[in-house]
């Protein structure tokens, strides 16, 4: 609960992060998912972290700072794939474990149903690999209690 | 506990709520019902969710049972009394602009402390250590906070026959008074959390807001952006902790602020 590295935070910990939503199965996004954060979210940011109140559930969620700065790109119009090369530039990190970890929040904020995704452009679809799972140790159901914490994103390497 | 034996004093109705109130002793049912009588109905069906049992034996305490859970523990029977009328008023409507939060209270001289409610039992038991420690227990199973105040609000009484009550617990042995908090406003200075995880340590104000919303029970129809505002504001004057009871006296160190042991 009180964890300055979590980056979502939900509260009945009942999320399955790469599960299920609404009871339906949903896979891991690739890269040229465009995440859009969902309709009837009120968010208030304080200190740096994200309050969000879902008004269709009044669900309420917490971002972390790192959480925050990456629900804020999510515009409706970028890819996962160029949020993944903006975010290695920015931190310095393998854009392979960029992808992973990215990957692994977007299917966290999915499976709070907080995203919604746009179609990608057909050309976009050609050629993309499907994601890799997350680590071992970070996708376990339990960790939706707000414990998915990629360490690169929690300590970025310095530049 | 049901294998005491227990005498039916009385259904009480307040607020939303009907409960059936039992003693094992006669004279101290009787004297209850008097005591109760203005919030009396007639209903003899309903569960008997509030049990008074006045200790025949000097080393034990008095108890206060809510259902299966020692809801007051104390060698003052006034203090046990006091703990049921005050419980009975937790379940009454909020005044206007507060909220009862699921949460047990603490007061001292610094200010109130929130506590996770479902430790009842763990706190209540180590109330001789609180009290040493300068924190007063508020006996009530919930707490009325003025969110835009950052305050604890303690209620006047339920209205009762005071003379009644003090019949019933002159039936009890009383080895020594003990303080309770005398109704009014006191300003918060904690507010602690359970961490599941197991995790001391302090909260973010976001965290704490969510998790403080969570904890309300009645005066809010439903969360919105305004309430949202106004916790998170709350938190720029209270502190907020997160705790896990993971070793024997984890209640005590939390309501005192202290860290646990190494």
């Amino acid at each position: 609960m009180a964890d300055d590295h979590e980056h979502i935070h939900e509260d009945h910990g009942h999320g399955h992060a790469h599960a299920h939503v609404h009871g339906a199965e949903l896979e891991p996004v690739d890269g040229s998912f465009v995440p859009q954060p969902a309709a009837g979210l009120v968010g208030l940011e304080l200190d740096g972290e994200l309050l969000l109140l879902d008004q269709r559930t009044d669900r309420l969620h917490v971002l972390d700072a790192l959480g925050t700065v990456i629900w804020n790109v999510f515009d409706g119009d970028v890819t996962v794939d160029e949020l993944t090369g903006d975010l290695a530039d920015a931190f310095g990190a393998p854009a392979e474990t960029v992808r992973t970890d990215l990957g692994g929040l977007v299917d966290a904020l999915r499976a709070a149903d907080l995203l919604e995704g746009t179609e990608p452009p057909a050309h976009q679809l050609v050629g993309t690999e499907p994601a890799d799972p997350p680590p071992s140790g970070t996708t376990d159901p339990s960790d939706m209690d707000g414990l998915w914490r990629p360490d690169y994103l929690v300590n970025p390497p310095a530049p | 506990m049901d294998h005491l034996v227990w005498v039916d004093s009385c259904t009480v109705d307040v607020g939303n709520v009907r409960a059936g109130i039992r003693t094992n002793s006669v004279p101290v049912a009787a004297a209850l019902a008097r005591a109760l009588r203005l919030h009396v109905v007639d209903d003899p069906a309903a569960p008997r969710n509030f049990s008074v049992q006045f200790s025949r034996v000097a080393d034990d305490a008095h108890l206060l049972f809510w259902g299966g859970c020692v809801a007051a523990r104390s060698f003052d029977p006034d203090r046990i009394l006091r703990a049921l009328v005050d419980h009975l008023g937790a379940h009454r409507e909020p005044p206007p602009g507060l909220v009862w939060v699921n949460a047990l209270a603490y007061v001292a001289p610094a200010g109130a402390v929130l506590m996770p409610s479902r430790f009842s039992d763990d706190l209540r038991i180590v109330d001789r250590q609180l009290r040493a420690g300068g924190y007063v227990a508020v006996d009530s199973p919930r707490s009325l906070i003025d969110l835009a105040s950052a305050e604890l609000v303690v209620p006047d009484p339920l209205d009762v026959d005071d003379s009644a009550l003090a019949e019933a617990a002159a039936v009890a042995g009383r080895r020594r008074a003990e303080p309770t908090v005398p109704p009014g406003r006191y300003p918060l200075d904690r507010w602690v959390f359970l961490d599941t995880a197991g995790r001391w340590a302090t909260v973010s104000r976001a965290t704490a807001t969510r998790s403080a919303i969570l904890e309300i029970l009645e005066g809010i129809d439903r969360p919105d952006r305004e309430l949202m505002e106004v916790v998170a504001e709350l938190f720029t004057r209270v502190g907020a902790r997160s705790m896990f009871p993971g070793y024997t006296m984890a209640m005590v160190d939390a309501v005192l602020d202290r860290p646990p042991p190494q």
